[in-house]
C-alpha cells in the first residue's frame, strides 16, 4: 500500500475519533455521578436518658455505701 | 499534514476512549495477596495486636475489659470514686453517647472481611501452612459472629431464635454489599459453622493462636450464651479433661503470670509485652486504684471464708482496691463454671453443686463440700434476680452464679453475666447527679453510620432520637 493512501487512512480515522468523541463522551455513565441526597445522621448519636440530680433518698443511698466503705477501710 | 502530528492526533484521540471506567474505584484483583504467606501476613496482623494487647474486639485488651468491669457494670463503686481515675467512665451510657460502640462493629467486620478474602482467594487450600491459615480465618470469623451477637443482639431465646433480630451475614468479599439482619437461628448457625469447620482441621500450632482447643473454648461460650446447655456440657468437659482445674498454689502462680500463657489458660492477651514494655497497661490498673471495689462484690465472699479462699486476698486488698491482674483470654476455671450452669438448666442440680464443689474445693483451705440442704441463702445485694429464663434465682443457682461473680473478676464477665440474666436497671451516682443503666443498654445499638447506607436494617429496641455528638 502506498505511503499515502495510509496516510489517508490514518487521517480520515482520527478526524472520525475526534468528530465522534463528544458523542460517547457522555456515556462514561449518567452525567449525575452523585447519589440522591439523603439526610445523614454524621455527627449525631442516640439519646440517651440525661442524668438527674440526686435526690434526698439517693444521698441517703450514697451516704450509706459511704461509710460502709469507710468503715470497712479505717 | 506531516506522519508525527498524524500519529500525535492519533493517540490523542484513541487517550479520550480511556474515559472507560474512569470512576471505578473498586480495585480488583488489585490488591489481593496471592501466597499462603502473603494471607498469613493478614491474619498475623491481628494476632499480633492481640499479642501486643491492641486489639479490642477478638480478644478484648485491658482498657476494654476494666472499661466492662469497673464502669458498666456492679463490681466496682463509681459513687467513691476518687481523682485519678480519669481512664475510668460513669455508666454504659458515655459509652453509647460517644458512639464508641462503632468501633466494636466495625472492627469485628473487619476481620470477617479478612477471612472472606482469603476464603474467596486463597487457592491453594490444601498444604499444611492453607490450612493452618483457613483453620484460624474460620475460628476468627466464628469469633467476631459470637462477640457481634453478643454485643449487638438480645439474649438469644430457644424457641425463638427465628424471629429474634440476629447480624448482618457477610461470607463473601463485596464492598457494595449492604446486607439486612439476619435472624438470631441464622447468626448463630453463621458462628456455630465456622467454629465447627475451625475445629476440624485440628489446629494445634500455638503460634496461630486460635488452635483447635480455642475455638472448642469459644463455641461452647457460644452455645452457654444461646442456652444451648446439652450442646455446651460435653465441650466444657473435654475442654477440662485437656485443662484440669488447679489447686490453689498453682491457681496463684497462673494468675500472677501477667503475660505468658500460663496454667490452663489457652488464649491470652498481651504475650508479646514484656514488664518494661507495659506502660499503657498499668496506666489503666492504676486508675482502677481510684475507684474502689463495691460492697456488692465484696459480700459475695462468706465471711468465714475470707482468709480461708485464696481469691480474696489475691484479688481486693484492705483498702478495697483491685490487686488482681485484669485477665484478658480464656481459662479452665470458666469452663467448670459453664459445666454447673448447664447442668442446673438441665436438671442436674445434684451434679451442678458437686461441680461447683469441685470448683470451691481449689480456692478455698481446708474446703467442706456443700451440702444440697445447707446452700447459703442469695446475696440480697445482688442485682440480678432472675436468670436467663426469667426465672427467680434460687439457691444453687445463686451459688453457682456467685461463684462466678468471685472466679472471674476484671475478666470482662459481669457486664454480660448482667445482660444474660434479667439484664437489671441500677443507678450510679457521681458528682451529684445520678445515671441509670436501663435494661435496653446492654444491647448496643447497630451503628448510625450503617444504617445510612442500608435501607434494611433494624435498629434494636430503646434507640429511636438522635441528638448532636458533641
Amino acid at each position: 500500500m502506498e505511503k499515502n493512501t495510509i496516510k489517508n487512512i490514518l487521517k480520515g480515522t482520527t478526524l472520525l475519533m475526534l468528530i465522534s468523541a463528544p458523542l460517547f463522551l457522555p456515556s462514561c455513565e449518567n452525567i449525575d455521578e452523585v447519589p440522591p441526597y439523603k439526610e445523614t445522621t454524621s455527627g449525631k448519636t442516640y439519646k440517651i436518658p440525661d442524668p438527674e440530680p440526686m435526690n434526698s433518698v439517693d444521698f441517703e443511698t450514697f451516704n450509706e455505701i459511704r461509710d460502709e466503705y469507710q468503715q470497712a477501710t479505717k | 499534514m506531516t506522519s508525527k502530528q498524524i500519529i500525535t492526533l492519533f493517540i490523542t484521540a484513541a487517550s479520550l476512549a480511556s474515559c472507560t471506567n474512569y470512576l471505578d474505584i473498586k480495585p480488583y484483583d488489585k490488591v489481593i495477596p496471592e501466597t499462603p504467606e502473603e494471607f498469613s501476613a493478614m491474619l498475623h496482623t491481628h494476632l499480633n495486636n492481640i499479642d501486643q494487647g491492641t486489639e479490642n474486639y477478638l480478644v478484648p485488651n485491658f482498657s476494654h475489659t476494666s472499661s466492662f468491669d469497673a464502669s458498666y457494670a456492679d463490681d466496682f463503686e463509681v459513687c467513691l470514686t476518687e481523682v485519678g481515675a480519669n481512664l475510668l467512665s460513669n455508666y454504659v451510657g458515655s459509652f453509647l453517647q460517644y458512639n464508641n460502640y462503632d468501633n466494636i462493629y466495625s472492627n469485628l467486620y473487619q476481620y470477617i472481611r479478612d477471612c472472606n478474602i482469603i476464603f474467596d482467594n486463597m487457592d491453594d487450600k490444601e498444604s499444611p501452612e492453607a490450612q493452618a491459615i483457613l483453620a484460624t480465618a474460620y475460628a476468627m470469623r466464628g469469633v467476631s459472629y459470637y462477640h457481634l451477637i453478643k454485643y449487638f443482639c438480645q439474649v438469644p431465646e430457644p424457641g425463638n431464635y427465628d424471629s429474634q433480630l440476629g447480624v448482618p451475614i457477610v461470607t463473601q468479599f463485596d464492598m457494595e454489599a449492604t446486607p439486612p439482619r439476619s435472624s438470631m437461628a441464622q447468626s448463630i448457625a453463621q458462628a456455630e459453622k465456622d467454629l465447627i469447620t475451625s475445629i476440624s482441621y485440628g489446629l494445634e500450632d500455638p503460634i496461630y493462636r486460635f488452635t483447635k482447643d480455642v475455638a472448642k473454648g469459644y463455641l461452647a461460650r457460644l452455645y452457654f450464651w444461646s442456652r444451648r446447655w446439652s450442646d455446651c456440657l460435653p465441650l466444657v468437659r473435654e475442654l477440662l479433661a485437656a485443662h484440669p482445674l488447679l489447686p490453689a498454689e498453682a491457681f496463684e502462680a497462673m494468675m500472677s503470670e501477667p503475660y505468658k500463657l500460663a496454667g490452663n489458660q489457652i488464649i491470652k492477651a498481651y504475650r508479646s509485652i514484656s514488664s518494661s514494655g507495659s506502660g499503657s497497661v498499668s496506666g489503666i490498673i492504676s486508675s482502677l486504684q481510684y475507684r474502689p471495689v463495691s460492697i456488692r462484690y465484696i459480700s459475695n465472699f462468706y465471711d468465714d471464708e475470707k482468709t480461708t479462699d485464696i481469691r480474696y486476698n489475691m484479688y481486693v486488698n484492705t483498702k478495697r482496691q483491685a490487686k488482681k491482674g485484669i485477665f484478658c483470654g480464656m481459662r479452665s476455671a470458666e469452663f467448670k463454671l459453664m459445666e454447673a450452669e448447664c447442668l442446673y438448666h438441665l436438671g442436674q442440680n445434684k451434679e451442678a453443686l458437686a461441680a461447683i464443689n469441685d470448683l470451691r474445693r481449689n480456692r478455698i483451705a481446708n474446703y467442706s463440700d456443700i451440702e444440697m440442704d445447707a446452700i447459703p441463702a442469695l446475696n440480697p445485694r445482688e442485682l440480678m434476680k432472675v436468670d436467663v429464663n426469667g426465672n427467680t434465682i434460687t439457691p444453687l443457682l445463686g451459688l453457682i452464679l456467685r461463684e462466678r461473680r468471685k472466679e472471674l473478676f476484671l475478666e470482662g464477665d459481669r457486664f454480660f453475666e448482667m445482660k444474660r440474666n434479667g439484664a437489671p436497671s441500677f443507678t450510679t451516682y457521681f458528682n451529684g447527679v445520678k445515671f441509670t443503666t436501663l435494661s435496653y443498654m446492654y444491647t448496643f445499638p447497630i451503628p448510625i453510620r450503617d444504617l445510612d447506607v442500608s435501607n434494611n436494617l433494624i435498629q434494636n429496641p430503646g434507640y429511636t432520637e438522635f441528638v448532636n455528638k458533641y
